[in-house]
């Protein structure tokens, strides 16, 4: 029995049998030179890497189209950052260099990624140390396409356990998960893209284990865990049986929130039942939703559509988007909020004005109203769009009733305009600002649904700036003050009769869910991956409990 | 000619990879040239490998420089989103 310890990357416990991958190296001489031709022209080689690095920045990006739904829309992003790297054109640079001066395309392309990477391994920050890794990672990519070997390693074992020097994000987005029980890499760190992606997988890893990774027999009885961050090659009864169990306690975890999938979110005492939403950043993110047995989508931030570009998305453009988002979910209602922007989100091709005080600028709908070449098109495509499923219409930023009456008028205005081509909606605020929290019963007579944002809430009640880290202490959504204004916000929806939704991050938020609950409001809407696990908390609450909880903390208790 | 301002990294976790992908976004369809200089290196803002090199930490002063007719507006969205970007 032999332990080995690196860094853990990902958690999960596996045992499963070893498999050691070693891609071929690069040949030095120009990958044509022992070809009838003679010598490679260097012209020719450089135009052969040119063709694999776009290639490679192809796949990447497709990789990061078909990731998003399995990991998520920021796990995912890595691989277009990657995308970008094939096509830098310092390493380009690099390798006209090397092949100039006789070197194959192949070979080249390591060097150069090298040379590059190893400027980054003399950087002081660890974050952007770790970057090197991404840059020998794509260019050994752009090596393997050139040399036309396979793309990455075979899984022998129904269980393997794999050991490499390193593996790409790319190359273990391909894996077969059914085979592949866990990771070991010589390279790498917890804050390594692949480590990312290990863990948006749920595959456990440990990384940066350093050349001993090399020495596993293939076959050999391996124990990984990569929580501790060790691996255990030919592991002991004792160590195995200990692994077991904990595998067990695993997998009957993971189960369980499986089954709830289909289940409703109702309290233990049965005295309540609340419907779990998604919060989607992207259509394809429709798929993740459904799969964690969303009632819907609570929140869907158009800002997709706007941001990185120089211009804006014509109508047709977010007529499709927003189709296909509603279509995804039919008859399930999903709730577009209209663009929620402003002087603190950049957006080139507004030519906004840098504000001295962005956070209490011209942001949510204070922009929107004013700029009628947002809005118009914007409500044309979802009222378009409205056919296709269940549209409800959501206004951010809300502070008076005059906004909200001018929003409505705008809408009716769009719609009247479109005729027969407009679909049915529902038209809600998001409460945000104290103010509209303290006018709840004067706009909740306004609109049709209501969806308290907590994160601004907290953060304009308290006066703190959530991004300030020395006052991370004061910025607490359950402080008494915030809570008395979710209170007054669900009394004036019930008075209503409209749902009151909760649709920040306190709404996955652990501590918080039980006061929520007890507080009254109808709705959570959460990211679909922390759906299972908002429903099961839900579910294992005692409503009367709940209600204690929240008179509690609304005195200060 | 060229425009010249001198900007701190805005964000906490540093001028990271998500980050590079931004920027280079954010002045694609901006007809400038855009460079960034830091910690006695250069970087085209078209070059994601370069940028990386920099090694632009949070609070790193980074100077932006930009060539071309629409240079204003270039060196104003680029000095913003260093200034601002919480990628």
């Amino acid at each position: 029995m032999e332990r080995w310890a690196g860094a853990p990357a990902s958690p999960g416990v596996a045992v499963g049998r070893a498999a050691v991958w070693r891609p071929a190296a690069a040949p030095a001489l120009p990958d044509g030179a022992a070809g009838p031709g003679g010598p490679a022209d260097p012209a020719r080689e450089l135009e052969r890497f040119r063709a694999a690095a776009a290639a490679v920045a192809r796949e990447l990006a497709e990789l990061e189209q078909t990731m998003a739904p399995r990991v998520g829309e920021a796990e995912a992003a890595l691989f277009g950052a990657q995308a970008l790297l094939a096509e830098s054109p310092s390493l380009e640079d690099g390798v006209a260099r090397r092949v100039l001066a006789g070197a194959g395309a192949a070979a080249a392309v390591l060097g150069a990624g090298d040379e590059l990477a190893a400027e980054m391994d003399g950087l002081a920050d660890a974050y952007l140390r770790q970057r090197a890794g991404d840059v020998r990672q794509v260019a050994a990519r752009i090596a393997e396409e050139l040399s036309g070997r396979p793309a990455g390693p075979i899984l022998p074992f129904p269980d393997t356990i794999l050991f490499a020097h390193d593996l790409s994000p790319a190359a273990l987005a391909r894996l077969d998960l059914a085979r592949l029980r866990g990771l070991a890499c010589a390279a790498g760190g917890a804050t390594s893209h692949t480590a990312i992606l290990a863990r948006g997988l749920g595959v456990p890893a440990v990384l940066g284990l350093g050349p001993v990774v090399e020495q596993v027999a293939p076959g050999v009885t391996v124990a990984l865990d990569g929580e501790a961050g060790t691996v255990v090659v030919a592991p002991d009864a004792a160590t195995l049986d200990a692994c077991a169990e904990q595998a067990r306690r695993q997998a009957a975890g993971a189960t369980a929130l499986a089954d709830l999938k289909d289940l409703p979110a109702t309290t233990a005492d049965g005295a309540r039942t609340l419907a779990l939403l998604a919060n989607l950043g992207h259509p394809r993110e429709a798929a993740a939703a459904l799969a964690a047995g969303a009632a819907g989508v609570g929140l869907f931030r158009t800002e997709f559509l706007f941001l990185d570009r120089p211009d804006l998305p014509d109508e047709d453009e977010q007529y499709e988007a927003y189709r296909a988002m509603l279509a995804a979910m039919a008859p399930r209602p999903v709730v577009l909020r209209t663009l929620d922007v402003g002087g603190d989100k950049p957006l080139p091709a507004l030519g906004l004005e840098p504000e001295p005080n962005p956070m209490l600028g011209c942001r949510g709908i204070r922009l929107w109203l004013e700029r009628e070449d947002l809005a118009v098109p914007q409500l044309r495509a979802m009222l378009r769009a409205a056919a296709a499923g269940h549209l409800h219409i959501l206004l951010p930023m809300v502070t008076t009733l005059d906004e909200v009456r001018r929003a409505r008028a705008l809408v009716e205005q769009v719609q009247a305009g479109l005729g027969a081509a407009a679909g049915p909606y529902r038209l809600g605020i998001m409460v945000e600002v104290p103010a509209a929290a303290l006018q709840a019963a004067s706009l909740a007579a306004l609109v049709d649904f209501i969806s308290i944002g907590t994160n601004d809430l907290t953060q304009y009640t308290l006066a703190v700036d959530r991004q300030q880290e020395r006052l991370a202490d004061l910025y607490q959504f359950l402080h008494p003050a915030v809570l008395r204004l979710v209170e007054l916000t669900v009394a004036a929806g019930r008075a209503a009769g409209i749902p009151v939704a909760v649709c920040g991050e306190a709404a996955a938020d652990p501590r918080a869910i039980p006061v929520l609950l007890g507080l009254g409001v109808d709705e959570l809407s959460v990211p679909p991956a922390a759906l299972p696990r908002v429903k099961a908390l839900v579910r294992s609450t005692d409503y009367t409990a709940a209600r204690a909880a929240a008179r509690r903390r609304l005195d200060g208790q | 000619m060229a425009l010249e301002q001198t900007v701190a990294v805005g964000n906490p976790t540093g001028f990271h990879l998500r980050s590079v992908k931004k920027l280079i976004e954010l002045v694609r369809g901006l007809d400038a040239t855009v460079t960034l200089a830091a910690n006695g290196k250069t970087a085209a803002v078209r070059d994601p490998m370069r940028l990386l090199t920099l090694g632009a930490t949070h609070g790193c002063p980074v100077t932006v420089r930009a060539e071309g007719p629409a240079a204003a507006a270039a060196l104003a969205a680029v000095v913003h989103f260093l200034e601002e970007d919480r990628t």
